[in-house]
């Protein structure tokens, strides 16, 4: 691979993941817990933007075969109007624009929604760029569509549960967290595993085509991977929730209860009256005074 | 506890920064000729009207040439290739009313997925 299909490449890298973190770190605010992840939100919003449209220019290039600055710029007309990837491309990045305004203040819960589907259909809108797109199997076409959502709901929520564990709230809070996650990678793991099959079964020609070719191969690597993050998600699943909801147990019943209210953009707690001695953490609430602070 | 899980998610983190559809999806699958009418390397003893091409992948009419050539290389087609109406797979180009002789067919397809491919072949018509 050369310098310029290595830069094309690593764009597109760029663009594909900053949007998964952004499609997956809406998806955790909806699913998991209402977590201020501006820290997330934004960073990705501008990635996946500005990766997209960089990706663009290049492409355009390369498509037209122009290696100078003013015949580069003269086909991203062409591309935006008369190819596919040029015509998808610009409807992702609009959809991306308006979810980066939608998530930019990420404590109007209220626009979480809004903000999260749109975030899902610019990530399915990869089904209509790639080799999917251009088999013309919409059996194909659906099936990375919904392996792509699974994976951003998936490993897009990784950083944001990294996030939400180094929060200083109390262990039923972070329990609660990894079980909500927990639920949403279990479903995402069938989801990835199925589609990849489904997708293996249409790409790579059988078995032969796995062992016997470059494609395979890198599947091979892919699949080794899954392997290795079902393994550390069955360790959350298995014995990190588990023993956290010990601790909380343990913890003499004076627990905070930390519950995700989607919608709400607080986090919620309550204190027994018969604990005095508790002392939960509550990090912030929209709608004035923490009721347990 | 929260230091293992923190320590989890940063290996999650990475791995699944390896597992980036758009890092591991690389540009395997491409637009190849399946099957040309008049076919590949075929001889004919009517001269064709046309020439047909037919690919493996759906094509980007604006980034995609066919052309053919004959025993000299002066291009003979008439016309710019197009594709079949209702058929993203198929180019088509017009011909004039070719003489005895070996013709060349050169086609540059790019797939709607922006892999581009290339390649030649042969065809004679013995009237």
């Amino acid at each position: 691979m050369d310098l310029f299909a290595t830069a094309l490449a690593t764009l597109r890298a760029v663009h594909m993941t900053a949007m998964l973190s952004l499609a997956g770190a809406l998806s955790f605010r909806l699913l998991v817990a209402p977590y201020p992840l501006a820290r997330v939100l934004r960073p990705s919003a501008v990635l996946a933007i500005l990766g997209g449209l960089v990706w663009l220019v290049l492409q355009s290039a390369a498509l037209s075969g122009a290696d100078t600055i003013p015949d580069t710029l003269a086909a991203i007309g062409t591309v935006i109007r008369d190819t596919r990837f040029g015509n998808v491309l610009m409807l992702r990045l609009v959809l991306l624009v308006v979810v980066a305004a939608l998530a930019w203040r990420s404590e109007r819960p209220l626009l979480t929604v809004p903000a999260a589907l749109l975030a899902a259909v610019a990530v399915i809108l990869q089904a209509a760029l790639g080799h999917a797109a251009a088999s013309g199997n919409p059996v194909l076409e659906a099936s990375l569509g919904v392996h792509l959502l699974a994976a951003s709901a998936w490993l897009g929520g990784l950083l944001p549960l990294w996030l939400a564990l180094r929060t200083p709230l109390n262990q039923t809070a972070h329990a609660t967290v990894a079980r909500n996650f927990s639920l949403v990678g279990i479903v995402a793991v069938f989801a990835i595993a199925a589609t990849a099959f489904e997708q293996g079964a249409a790409l790579f020609g059988g078995f032969a085509g796995l062992i016997g070719t470059a494609y395979g191969h890198t599947a091979l690597i892919k699949i080794a991977l899954f392997l290795l993050l079902l393994l550390l998600a069955s360790a959350n699943r298995l014995v990190l929730t588990p023993a956290l909801e010990q601790s909380r147990i343990a913890a003499s019943g004076c627990g905070c209860l930390f519950w995700p209210r989607s919608c709400s953009g607080r986090w919620s707690c309550w204190r027994p009256p018969t604990s005095p001695h508790c002392r939960p953490v509550c990090t912030r609430s929209r709608s004035g005074p923490s009721r347990c602070s | 506890m929260s230091r293992l899980s923190v320590r989890l998610g940063l290996v999650a983190g990475v791995l699944a920064a390896s597992l980036s559809p758009a890092v591991i999806s690389r540009a395997f699958a491409h637009a190849h000729l399946q099957s040309a009418d008049p076919a590949a390397g075929s001889t004919v003893t009517a001269a064709p009207a046309d020439l047909t091409c037919n690919f493996t992948e759906a094509l980007e009419p604006k980034f995609s040439q066919l052309e053919v050539r004959d025993a000299s290389g002066k291009r003979v087609n008439a016309g710019d290739m197009h594709l079949a109406p209702g058929n993203g797979r198929q180019m088509l180009i017009g011909l004039p009313k070719l003489v005895a002789g070996v013709y060349t067919v050169i086609w540059h397809a790019t797939s709607v997925d922006t892999h581009k491919t290339e390649g030649r072949f042969t065809f004679t018509v013995a009237p």
